[in-house]
């Protein structure tokens, strides 16, 4: 009785479960790896437009009433990307008045009801003071009036931890008018003490210096060691906080700030989230690419984060760009200085290698070319294509005030978790069919020329094995181990054979599903990477001699995989979709029309980032060459054609992450490369 | 029969009427003595007893019905309907239209008339119009004086020549269960066969030894998709044989397509006269049957020369030496013809001849082999001799050239284009073997680097091989390579090249001519080409083309 009910209620639980939790129907980077990007998204409420492409940032800033304006939209951003990070505005240093004049139930008016007129800083004669439109400064120092025992240093982190870190929307805080120097921007007419007399300039910015460190202290010790605190309008306070923000990079030189941004980012607390915000100067020109590239160049070359927006007054900006798209992972070494380009103040030619490519920053006055350790892959953009012509390089001519994003080469190493054909020429596209690499070779000298091959970690430990699949026998190459070789089909069989990887199973390892290709009959068979015989089935008629293709994944999202097997030449283009125990899941469907009976290659493997695997075929011999992405229903989503001549030999697909952004590529083989 | 002494007069004066009507009363006795012992002690006994009554009665009268219906038929005759049968003369292993027309000849219309065709298992309904349902039978609706109905079907009959096929039908009009039925039938005889096994050329004697070349063709628009050629008789010569074997599974053989087999002739010791027998079949079904009478000759003085090779692309010939004049049979797989055969004879003078044959251009074939049959004309006696096999080679296309963009527009070279001096340039040199019709081993494919140039390591192929580069040349050693369909098989590599002060100006070779031999395993013939020399002009790639000026 009780696990009846119990087997009931969670199946109730479940389904009510599916129906309240919004589904993330996008997906965004979710990754920290660089180019770290950073949005500065200051407004009212966050645009139904920008709903989806802001969770494709690492670090948003939003202002702190989002959380009761639009709590929601807060969390869906979190939901599209878990890794991002949400940082609350305030204004450190100053008050708007417009907080005042909020609803009553929203953070701005409660944070106007903490300031009386003693938190703000007067003139001699009594008078708050005003640089930015609409707001005051407030009194940061030691010096003024406290009420209730408290100062403006004490009562903006009590505000901000009870009414802002409270909600569980934010992951810390962003402060704004963090200054330094108040004399600067304010004149020297400030009274702090409010005794009726100006201080001296130097005193009055040493006293603001001191408060202003000490309610970062304050904020630090109200909100906890794991949130993020940073700040703008000063590097002063690097070490008391996660990241400084350099607002308006490079527009007043570029040399100093790139030094205190690489200084702030040496005293940072982890994690370090010091940024460069470049703008265009509140015009708005997007398309300003090379300033694009300038700022962002130089935000890779200190592995900073990144913002580019149109100013101060237009912070609140999707704009997304062809190299924010470029996967360069961490860095593996530090920004190098190779020579001067114009100017003599230690502007130039800057390099910084990252895993996955090259940043190269010319921030002299002067075009320059610098060599590169190496071959190296230009992005291929679609914004600035002269200048991101996904051309190979070995070295490179760059602009002034300039950089360039470069890829490292592409090469087989990077098709993992998949199979290929050892030595063909292959391409990459993104699921949409847009190239996203240039066409290379995928040729490993670990395994012999025209097998088929495949990299993957079977034994789940960390060490990769290399899977050969040649003349009717599987070889199992792991380092350290002894070589494992077996026959899936008996010795007899010496044809080919197609395979794949995935745990088909609870364990830790992965299980090798091995194919007859182009053989009768089509038989599918499982194997331990011990070579032990787990399951074995027929896929298609017995006196099919076309054979099977495979291909595993999971389809559904649900955690167990299934397996896919394609038709082999001779055929219908078929696809049929089983249980790992060989029992048939869901329908078969035709991949393309039922005439082409050139087989068809299939993969397995999740191209569009939704969380479930999608089924890629290539078409087969002497058929258009075409690509098409299928759900696990059958439903055709995605489709692209490689050109009108027929492919003799067809069209080989396989899936793997070639950017390294998270997303599976397609990598489609097949193709006469002379 | 159980004689009862009545219990009391039943009124019936005559003793024989009595004893008549004992087993009547016997009967009544018992079941009154049944029905009180049944039913008596029984509340309502008479419901009861009405009850069983008419549950009896209703078995009863289903054991009627069966009865009536098992005995009884179904049908009575269909009459005032009659069914013509229309077809042309029957030929074997081809589709032939047959008509059925239906019609009424009574005057009346008849509803719901039904056709069911009863055909032998070794005749193929290839298609019906209207369709059949899947026991062969079709409803043809209303037969009426104004309305003939009509059943067409092509039939495909695997039998051989005089064979009887009976068309078997079953007209019926009214319901599936009962109505009026006519079954008929109508034979009609196979007076030949679409697929043939006939000797190539008319032929009377043969020499020991001698081959008598059999087409088997299939005059069909249908293919035939299991066909076999036996030898069923060898009356003088035990030991003849089919060269593929006793028999000769040809297998499927496409529409208007033909073969040919080859029938060895060695007569027993002693024997003159021989008589051959074979039969053609399909899916296990004869379809012809030939017989041939020969007499045993004398050589026909005719020596063909070996060894015999061929090569698409290259030219054929074949010398002979014969006693007198003769002629030559020669069946040549991309031999220009004139014809759909790929078969002609060509005339010998006496002494020795040359004979050119003619290939037709651009023509590739899966076979290996050709075949040439000497035969002479004695008495009018046609008199084939032996047969010589020629071996036909693979072509071997080879090209090389030299790329830095890939056909598909990606770039697989890095560096300035046009070359500079001090700057390094990498080019990827590819050589294409093939398209081949035959497996080849020990392919070696290797030319000189010219002018500083190095191989960099890099190189691709998806056919198992070894490649190396020392003493300034590079090369490829492969075990084996299949035969490549329609496609060459590609051997690649990357080199690079920094020019010289001395280059500055001009169009630098990068790699001389190229060579690959290589052995065709069915043949062991020795293949061999060259390719020419790659420049930094590179000439076969549309995008860099040109631009090979050194800087």
């Amino acid at each position: 009785m009780m696990r009846h009910w119990l087997t009931n209620g969670t199946a109730v639980l479940m389904v009510l479960t599916a129906f309240v939790m919004p589904t993330a129907t996008f997906a965004a980077r979710g990754t920290q790896d660089a180019p770290k990007l950073l949005n500065l998204y200051l407004g009212w409420n966050i645009f139904d437009t920008d709903r989806t492409a802001l969770a494709n940032w690492d670090v948003v800033v939003l202002d702190m009433d989002l959380q009761w304006q639009a709590p929601e939209r807060m969390r869906e951003l979190r939901l599209a990307n878990p890794g991002i990070k949400l940082l609350a505005y305030v204004s450190a240093g100053e008050l708007a008045d417009a907080r005042a004049l909020g609803d009553p139930t929203s953070p701005s008016f409660h944070l106007s009801q903490i300031a009386p007129e003693e938190f703000f800083m007067h003139q001699p004669d009594g008078r708050r003071m005003q640089w930015w439109p609409g707001a005051h400064l407030m009194n940061a120092t030691d010096l003024g009036p406290a009420m209730s025992g408290q100062r403006w240093a004490d009562a903006l982190p009590e505000f901000v931890a009870r009414e802002l870190m409270s909600t569980g929307l934010w992951d810390g805080v962003f402060l704004d008018a963090a200054y330094s120097d108040i004399t600067h921007f304010f004149g020297t007419n400030i009274d702090p003490d409010g005794n009726g007399t100006a201080n001296p300039a130097a005193s009055v910015n040493a006293a603001w210096r001191s408060g202003m460190s000490r309610l970062l202290r304050n904020m630090r010790a109200a909100l906890g060691p794991n949130r993020i605190i940073m700040n703008n309008s000063s590097a002063s306070y690097a070490s008391q906080v996660n990241g400084v923000l350099f607002e308006n990079f490079p527009r007043y030189g570029w040399i100093a700030p790139f030094r205190e941004l690489q200084d702030s980012l040496a005293k940072n607390a982890s994690p370090k989230v010091s940024a460069i915000n470049t703008n265009t100067n509140n015009v708005e020109t997007p398309s300003d690419y090379r300033l694009m590239r300038y700022g962002l160049g130089s935000a890779l070359l200190a592995d900073a984060y990144y913002s580019f927006d149109a100013g101060d007054r237009g912070h609140q900006r999707t704009w997304w760009y062809d190299e924010y798209d470029a996967s360069l992972g961490r860095p593996t070494g530090p920004a190098r200085f190779v020579r001067a380009s114009g100017r003599s103040d230690g502007s130039g030619l800057w390099m910084r290698n990252y895993q996955r490519g090259i940043v190269v920053v010319n921030s002299g006055s002067a075009a320059g070319t610098i060599a590169l350790p190496g071959t190296y892959e230009k992005l291929r953009g679609v914004q600035d294509p002269r200048s991101n012509d996904g051309g190979l390089v070995r070295s490179l001519a760059v602009p002034a005030e300039d950089a360039r994003i470069l890829l490292g080469e592409a090469n087989a190493v990077v098709i993992r978790q998949s199979a290929f054909r050892n030595g063909e020429f292959v391409r990459v596209y993104d699921a949409e069919g847009r190239q996203v690499r240039n066409g290379f070779f995928a040729q490993r000298d670990d395994g012999p020329a025209g097998a088929t091959v495949l990299a993957a970690d079977l034994a789940g430990r960390g060490v990769e094995s290399l899977v050969i699949a040649q003349k009717g026998a599987v070889t199992v190459k792991t380092p350290g181990e002894r070589t494992v070789t077996f026959w899936p089909f008996g010795r007899s069989y010496a044809g080919s054979l197609t395979i794949a990887v995935g745990n088909a199973n609870r364990d830790a390892a992965s299980e090798i599903i091995v194919g007859r290709d182009k053989a009768r009959p089509s038989d599918v068979r499982m194997f331990s990477r011990a070579g032990t015989e787990l399951a074995r089935w027929t896929a298609y008629h017995p006196q099919f001699s076309g054979g099977a293709r495979v291909g595993i994944g999971d389809l559904d999202g649900d955690g167990l995989r299934e397996i896919v097997t394609g038709a082999g030449p001779g055929g219908g283009p078929h696809i049929r979709v089983w249980k790992t125990d060989g029992l048939t899941w869901g329908g078969s469907f035709f991949a393309f029309h039922e005439s082409e009976r050139g087989g068809v290659s299939v993969a397995v493997g999740d191209v569009d980032g939704d969380g479930r695997d999608e089924i890629v075929v290539g078409s087969g011999e002497g058929a258009r060459p075409r690509v098409r992405v299928f759900d696990f229903r059958g439903t055709l989503r995605k489709e692209f054609s490689l050109g009108d001549t027929p492919a003799l030999n067809g069209v080989t697909v396989t899936v793997a992450d070639v950017a390294g952004d998270g997303r599976k590529e397609i990598v489609v083989g097949g193709i006469s490369a002379f | 029969m159980i004689l009862f002494a009545p219990k009391r007069k039943t009124g019936l004066p005559i003793q024989a009427a009595q004893v008549v009507l004992a087993p009547s009363r016997a009967v009544t006795s018992y079941l009154r003595k049944w029905f009180d012992h049944r039913y008596r002690r029984r509340g309502a006994s008479g419901w009861l007893f009405a009850f069983d009554l008419a549950l009896l009665a209703v078995a009863g009268l289903l054991v009627a019905a069966n009865l009536f219906f098992v005995l009884r038929p179904f049908f009575s005759p269909l009459r005032g309907v009659e069914l013509v049968l229309r077809a042309p003369p029957l030929t074997a292993a081809r589709p032939v239209p047959i008509e059925a027309v239906i019609r009424a000849t009574d005057g009346r219309t008849h509803p719901n008339v039904g056709l069911t065709w009863h055909l032998p298992s070794w005749v193929e309904i290839v298609s019906a119009e209207p369709p059949l349902t899947e026991n062969n039978s079709v409803l043809l609706g209303e037969v009426s004086p104004a309305q003939d109905r009509r059943s067409r079907l092509r039939v495909l009959i695997r039998a051989p020549s005089d064979t009887d096929v009976p068309f078997a039908f079953k007209l019926q009009e009214g319901s599936p269960l009962s109505g009026n039925v006519f079954t008929g039938s109508e034979s009609r005889p196979v007076v030949a066969s679409a697929l043939t096994a006939t000797p190539a050329f008319s032929v009377d004697q043969v020499e020991p030894g001698g081959t008598i070349p059999i087409i088997v063709k299939n005059g069909s628009s249908l293919a035939a998709p299991a066909v076999i050629l036996r030898l069923t008789g060898a009356d003088g010569a035990a030991r003849s044989r089919f060269d593929d074997g006793s028999d000769v599974h040809i297998g499927a053989l496409g529409a208007e397509e033909e073969r040919i087999a080859y029938l060895s002739v060695v007569p027993d010791p002693g024997v003159s006269r021989v008589e051959l027998r074979w039969e053609l079949q399909d899916e296990s079904r004869t379809v012809q049957v030939f017989r041939i009478p020969l007499r045993i000759s004398d050589s026909v003085g005719v020596h063909v020369v070996e060894p015999l090779r061929s090569t698409p692309g290259g030219a054929t010939a074949i010398s002979t030496v014969s006693d007198a004049p003769a002629g030559l049979w020669v069946a040549h797989p991309l031999q220009e013809t004139g014809s759909a055969s790929h078969a002609r004879t060509y005339d010998l003078a006496a002494g020795t001849s040359r004979i050119s044959i003619p290939i037709r251009p651009g023509a590739r074939t899966t076979d290996s082999t050709w075949s040439v049959i000497p035969f002479i004309v004695r008495s009018g006696m046609t008199v084939v001799g032996k047969r010589t096999v020629g071996v036909l080679s693979t072509p071997f296309p080879f090209a090389a050239a030299g790329r830095y963009y890939a056909e598909t527009g990606d770039q697989v070279g890095v560096g300035p284009l046009p070359p500079r001096v001090g700057e390094t340039t990498s080019y990827w040199i590819v050589w294409s073997v093939g398209p081949t019709d035959a497996d080849l081993r020990d392919l070696t494919i290797e030319a000189p680097l010219l002018n500083g140039v190095r191989a960099t390591g890099k190189f691709a192929s998806d056919v198992p091989g070894n490649f190396s580069s020392d003493d300034g040349r590079a090369r490829w050693s492969v075990p084996s390579v299949s035969r490549s369909g329609d496609t060459p098989t590609t051997f690649a590599f990357e080199i690079e090249y920094a020019p010289t002060a001395a280059h500055r100006g001009k169009v630098v070779q990068l790699v001389g001519k190229s060579s690959a031999t290589g052995i065709e395993a069915r043949s062991g013939a020795t293949l061999e080409a060259e390719a020419p020399s790659q420049d930094t002009n590179l000439q076969n790639d549309e995008r860099a083309n040109g631009r090979g000026t050194v800087e």
